[in-house]
This record gives C-alpha cells, sequence and structure tokens, in this order.
C-alpha cells in the first residue's frame, strides 16, 4: 500500500516574519539613538594623525568629550562639552572649566577626551588643556586631569615603538 | 437557501480573508536599517594618546616641587614657513622632523640598546609649542616623545 507524500497538498508554507521585523526595528532604534550620541559628542572634523602602534584603544572608562571646534585658517568657533558651547576666549575657557569641575566633582577619576582639528592653532587648543587643569584644582578631592588626546590612526605606518624596540 | 448561507458561514475556508500586506512595510524598515548603518558615526580608527597633565597647585607648593623636581627638557616647537622648526634643550641637536626626534630621544634614553643615554624614562618633557603650530604638528612630537619610550610628557614651557 503506498502512502501518500504530500497529505495536504492545498497547504501554504509562510515564514514567520514578525521576530524579524522586531529585530529590524530594534536595530533602527539602537542605530538611531548611537547616531544621535555620537553627533552629539563628535563634532566635525579631521583629526591629527599618528602612526599605527602608539596610541591606545579607546577604553571603557567614565569620560567627557571635549570637542575644539574648528573655524577658517586654523582658528576655533569655541569649545563643546555635553551639548554646550562656550566662546575661544578667557571667558569661554573660565566657563569652560568650571562646567568640567562639576564633571571632576562627581568623579574625580574622570577622562577628558580632547578632540581638536589637526589645522587648527595650538593657542586655542592649550585653554582647553589648560581648562582641565584648572577644572581638577576647582574639584579637589584629589581629582587628576586626565587627559586623552584624540587622534586617527594611519594603517599600514608602524610606529617605532610598535616595531618591538 | 438559508441554511446554505449559515453553512458558509461556519466555514473557516470560505470565509474572506483580511490581511494586511507586510512587505512595503520590510522594504521601507530595511531601507531604514541601511540608512542608519551608513550614517552612524562610528569612532572608526579613532585612537587615544593619554596625557597626565601636571596638576595645578599654588605658589608654595609650587616652589617646594621646583626645588625637588629635574630640570624638565624642553622641546620648542616653532612654524617654519610651511614647515616646523624643533628645538631641543640640553645640548641635543635639532631634528629636522618628528622622526628625527624620536630618534634623537631615543638615544638619549638610559637602556640597554643605548649605553651613551643620559635621560630615563621618567624624565620630565615639556613641549612647548608656539602659538600658531598647528595641532597636527603638536601632536606628532607627542607621539614621537611616546614612541621613544618617555612616560612624563607634558604640555607649556618651564614654569
Amino acid at each position: 500500500m503506498r502512502r501518500s507524500r504530500n497529505r495536504h497538498p492545498n497547504a501554504e508554507i509562510e515564514a514567520n516574519l514578525t521576530p524579524m521585523i522586531d529585530v529590524s526595528f530594534l536595530l533602527i532604534v539602537f542605530f538611531a539613538l548611537v547616531s544621535g550620541i555620537a553627533n552629539r559628542e563628535q563634532a566635525k572634523m579631521s583629526l591629527s594623525r599618528v602612526r599605527e602602534g602608539v596610541a591606545a584603544r579607546p577604553d571603557d572608562d567614565a569620560r567627557w568629550v571635549l570637542n575644539v571646534l574648528p573655524a577658517a585658517d586654523g582658528a576655533s568657533a569655541g569649545y563643546a562639552l555635553n551639548g554646550a558651547t562656550y566662546a575661544a576666549d578667557a571667558d569661554g575657557a573660565a566657563r569652560l572649566a568650571e562646567a568640567l569641575a562639576d564633571g571632576y566633582r562627581a568623579n574625580p577619576r574622570l577622562e577628558v577626551n580632547l578632540r581638536a582639528d589637526r589645522a587648527t592653532h595650538y593657542r586655542y587648543v592649550e585653554p582647553a588643556m589648560r581648562a582641565a587643569t584648572t577644572a581638577a584644582r576647582l574639584a579637589g578631592g584629589g581629582a587628576l586631569p586626565r587627559l586623552n588626546l584624540v587622534v586617527e590612526e594611519l594603517r599600514g605606518e608602524k610606529g617605532a615603538s610598535a616595531d618591538g624596540a | 437557501m438559508a441554511r446554505e448561507h449559515r453553512r458558509l458561514l461556519r466555514d473557516p475556508r470560505a470565509r474572506a480573508r483580511v490581511s494586511l500586506s507586510i512587505t512595503p512595510m520590510i522594504d521601507v524598515v530595511f531601507q531604514l536599517l541601511i540608512y542608519f548603518l551608513l550614517t552612524a558615526g562610528f569612532m572608526g580608527n579613532e585612537r587615544h594618546l593619554r596625557a597626565e597633565m601636571p596638576p595645578e597647585q599654588s605658589d608654595g607648593a609650587r616652589s617646594r616641587e621646583l626645588a625637588l623636581e629635574r630640570e624638565p627638557l624642553v622641546i620648542r616647537l616653532a612654524r617654519d614657513g610651511a614647515g616646523l622648526a624643533i628645538e631641543l634643550g640640553g645640548g641635543l641637536a635639532p631634528p629636522r622632523d618628528a622622526r628625527g626626534l624620536e630618534q634623537v630621544l631615543r638615544d638619549a634614553l638610559v637602556g640597554p640598546d643605548s649605553p651613551r643615554g643620559f635621560f630615563t624614562a621618567d624624565h620630565p618633557i615639556r613641549i612647548a609649542a608656539a602659538p600658531d603650530v598647528p595641532w597636527q604638528d603638536v601632536v606628532e612630537v607627542f607621539n614621537a616623545v611616546v614612541a621613544a619610550g618617555y612616560r612624563s610628557v607634558a604640555f607649556g614651557g618651564p614654569r
């Protein structure tokens, strides 16, 4: 007696798309949020380039991102920290130091990531670095100004220390 | 006739099926997904050069520290046309560029490879850049000093 291979010749095979749509929407929400945070922290600029091997990968320590906003001819349009902008003058640097001090009071081991355009003149970057040291002093409590210079690594060009020296 | 109508209503296969077409929605979802994937501003090649900044101190504490601390090696940077002029303290020959600086500093470091070295790895180094030096040059010099093996690097001239 032969058994029929297809008992239900009219049955339709359908893929359940609901989980896929769920995951897709979750991914969209994730990317929408992450790109929003990234845009707030990362001002558009051309970072300084260094050879591969010396600079470290970013770690997971608590950090604030301080942007030195670039302008034409090596000038700066101000400093950006946590969505607020400060003028690139003595008054702006003082207010920036106060804002950073709040961060050091909350976390004395806070790291500050300094992002500056490669063409920006040192006269605009130096006050941002000095603001970090001033902020640590204002905060007290043993806060140390821990500064990370954010750079871009040139792939394929090894630094001397990375060669095993 | 009425009996036949009731039978059709009870039969689920005979009922008209109302279904939502989700294909366009999936299309749009994937378009959005690709858009966010491409435009997301991730860190990419970003790396960190850690700079331990010397804490600000009161004048009294500063004078006490100055009495104790070693004389820092000052690297002065100035703009030279389109290039960079590097001036080294400590009687060291001025290097042509950041790579040359790295070599000079590496030779000056005390270690098994450089018996003529006279600086230890924790010798204080100060990078004093002129106001109009581009940040790229300052970072390259900082990178060269760290790559040469020095650990105590700070910005600004001697206090």
